[in-house]
């Protein structure tokens, strides 16, 4: 090994560490959460004050529990439970979505992670 | 009238069989079972440095660029996203290792030289990726894992193109 070996793999290892601390640092904290069911949006509330909300939809009533900065889909009418095992939501853009009932809960920060989601 | 001969040179048939080489190797790796989409050891990249380090840049651009083509047409996936990425992360490897070649080819040992190309061939087949297979933040998430696989098979593969370099120095 050469010095300048030495050198390329020491920036190399800065290079990898850097990218860890640069694409894997926390994101923000979420401070609201947003409330959608069907197209529109029902509900804008901050997440410093506890509430529970009855979200009405297609296939019954989904409830959404805020309390300690953080937003979760509490109950929900679909049979397979994932909007409740999304848990609770604390960083900007976690969100909880029931595809039966039409109904999204998104929790955002000061500002975005994603300008935009595709699948 | 007859048609020119062309007659193959000494340094055309070092090339063939050093990217026969390069092909047997890319194919031989393809067989392993990878443990996340993309990560691959790269040996191949043992010989790329050993060729770029004996015969020259130029020579190193014509076995990677076969290897990578041969490669493809054995293996099926010529013009498929594996080969475009392939493409690309040989690309982005060659361009580094030239200017690390001739900007600090003396400071360099066929170790510095590896690491260098194989983080620049992650880059490369990372932002191709991204840019044009799956445009979505989240995929930022997998670089780091990503850069760690290629400092580690960058050095693997740089203490081997080492051992190499030594050993077949005296023969060459």
């Amino acid at each position: 090994m050469t010095r300048g070996d030495a050198l390329v793999i020491l920036l190399a290892a800065a290079l990898v560490g850097g990218a860890y601390v640069l694409l894997w640092s926390p994101a923000a904290p979420a401070t609201q959460v947003r409330i959608v069911s069907g197209e529109r949006e029902i509900a804008r509330l901050p997440l410093d004050e506890p509430r529970r909300l009855e979200v009405p939809g297609p296939a019954g009533i989904t409830v959404v529990e805020i309390r300690d900065g953080a937003a979760r889909c509490a109950a929900s009418p679909g049979s397979r439970g994932i909007c409740q095992r999304a848990g609770w939501l604390r960083q900007a853009g976690d969100m909880a979505v029931s595809l039966p009932n039409h109904v999204l809960i998104e929790v955002l920060g000061d500002s975005g992670r994603f300008d935009s989601i595709n699948y | 009238m007859d048609p020119t001969p062309l007659t193959p040179t000494r340094e055309d048939h070092r090339i063939a069989w050093l990217s026969a080489l390069a092909i047997a190797v890319h194919l031989l790796e393809t067989a392993l079972p990878s443990p996340l989409p993309g990560v691959k050891p790269g040996m191949a990249n043992v010989i790329t440095v050993l060729v770029l380090v004996w015969l020259g840049w130029r020579a190193a651009l014509w076995v990677t660029a076969l290897r990578v083509l041969a490669g493809s047409l054995v293996l099926g996936t010529f013009l498929s996203p594996t080969f475009w990425l392939s493409a690309a992360g040989a690309t982005c490897g060659l361009l580094v290792l030239g200017a690390a070649h001739r900007l600090a080819g003396r400071f360099l040992s066929p170790l510095g030289l590896s690491v260098l190309a194989a983080l620049a061939h992650m880059q490369g087949q990372f932002l191709l990726a991204w840019w044009l297979f799956i445009p979505h933040p989240a995929l930022l998430t997998l670089l780091p894992v990503l850069l760690s696989f290629a400092l580690a098979f960058g050095l693997l593969s740089g203490t081997m193109a080492t051992m190499m370099h030594r050993r077949l120095l005296p023969a060459r």
